[in-house]
């Protein structure tokens, strides 16, 4: 069989460039189709990861406002740190009128998805009161308020005392049983996060040099129908924006607009957030307007998720 | 000796010489085929691996700025922009890969207003939406 094949192919010269040609012409019909079959599929690829992508931007803000509700570290409940201003009806922390540095209390605020906090001066104020302890005459106590600064691990110990002592306010100055406002400032240096579970804590103290009589102050923490100005908090000279993936692929952050009325202004950022994961960026470059404004971020694949302020 | 036979035995050399011209025609055949496949298929890829997203649109006086950023594996010319299915003229614009720029439309808009905008490559692919005007 093969060899009368064989024969009748040397005989027919005309069907064997016939087959030549079909061959070569399926050969490249084959070529066009698989580089076209394989872009789309490729494209076909991106464009699934784009759909499948979900970014949010949870918070932003540059100030950290003591709230009264507790943070568990290793079993010892401390006050927390949020990004998001008062709202409960305030919390009094009472100290005692005798000379010496009283502890009002410690907040938390945790370091998860913050690799570095950078440099930068923060503002810490204080809503303290001199207020009348029992009837009679009243001599009021010489007093300031100041912080400790420190890193704690998750299991309650402290990894390291960053500051003590510092953003000491003014003396307090209003009357008795008149709340004011006081501040005091910190220049924090650069702190590379050595472990996100660890927590940043901020130890309000108020120190008393001079004692009073019938009198003694106190701090007040979480009041809602405070202004935003007159409440106690930590006020960082550097915007924290945080994102959660929630999407199956791990997302590559690319730009951050921060828009207003009068403004749009892109800032290009490199940020990675893994599927389920919350990352904090903090930056001291960018700066949210006044009044109301809008947080935009885009991710390398083109989605954008967006977030309003004021 | 050997030369002398191959220059008298003429019936001989039309066969080699027609057998190179073919050779030789098949070789640019194939070569052209070759060709024009790269061309259509590096056009078809361009084409399908255009995407770019609109990154912000701000309206200013007596124009709307467009921030477009290339997503897609190709780059990118902008060719038209139709506002309100309209075509208005525009500041040239191209964007290598992953790059990213304003592109500019001249245009008095108003107030409070939704406007149609589509934005067409040179390639045709296009990316189009609402935008409101703010007050």
């Amino acid at each position: 069989m093969w060899t009368i094949t064989s024969l009748r192919l040397k005989k027919d010269r005309r069907g064997v460039s016939n087959i030549i040609v079909v061959v070569l012409s399926l050969v490249i019909i084959v070529v066009i189709a698989s580089n076209v079959v394989l872009w789309s599929y490729q494209m076909n690829q991106l464009d699934w990861e784009k759909i499948h992508e979900n970014i949010e931007i949870t918070i932003v803000g540059d100030t950290l406002t003591a709230h009264e509700e507790t943070t568990t570290v290793g079993g010892t409940n401390y006050r927390t740190l949020r990004l998001v201003g008062a709202d409960h009806a305030g919390t009094n922390f009472d100290v005692p009128s005798t000379v010496g540095r009283h502890l009002c209390f410690r907040v938390v605020y945790p370091l998860t998805g913050i690799s570095s906090i950078p440099a930068s001066t923060w503002t810490i104020y204080y809503r303290v009161q001199r207020y009348r302890t029992a009837t009679g005459a009243v001599t009021l106590p010489v007093c300031h308020a100041d912080v400790n600064i420190l890193i704690r691990k998750s299991d309650d110990t402290i990894r390291t005392t960053i500051a003590t002592n510092v953003a000491n306010s003014p003396n307090f100055a209003a009357a008795l049983d008149v709340w004011e406002t006081v501040s005091g400032t910190y220049a924090w240096s650069d702190y590379s996060v050595v472990d996100q579970t660890d927590y940043l804590e901020v130890d309000f103290y108020i120190q008393v040099t001079t004692a009073g009589t019938r009198s003694a102050p106190r701090m007040r923490i979480d009041d809602s129908s405070l202004p935003v100005a007159d409440q106690t908090r930590v006020a960082l000279s550097l915007e924290i924006f945080t994102f959660k993936n929630k999407g199956s692929l791990t997302s590559r952050l690319v730009s951050l607009w921060v828009n207003n009325s009068t403004s749009h202004k892109r800032y290009a950022i490199d940020v990675i957030v893994n599927s389920g994961e919350t990352v904090s960026y903090l930056s001291t470059d960018i700066r949210l307007p006044d009044g109301q404004y809008m947080v935009k971020v885009a991710t390398q694949r083109g989605n954008v998720a967006v977030y309003s302020g004021v | 000796m050997k030369v002398k036979k191959i220059l008298w035995n003429r019936r001989g050399i039309s066969p080699v010489l027609s057998s190179l011209l073919l050779t030789v025609i098949a070789v640019a055949g194939m070569s052209i085929a070759i060709t024009a496949t790269y061309v259509i298929t590096g056009n078809l890829r361009e084409t399908m691996g255009e995407r770019f997203i609109v990154e912000d649109v701000w309206f200013k006086t007596g124009e709307i700025a467009i921030y477009l950023r290339n997503t897609g594996r190709t780059p990118i010319k902008i060719a038209a922009v139709y506002v309100n299915y309209i075509s208005e003229s525009f500041t040239p614009l191209e964007l290598g890969l992953e790059d990213h720029g304003w592109l500019n439309v001249t245009y008095v808009w108003g107030s409070v207003s939704t406007y149609h905008i589509n934005i067409v490559t040179s390639r045709g692919t296009q990316v189009v939406d609402y935008y409101k005007s703010p007050s």
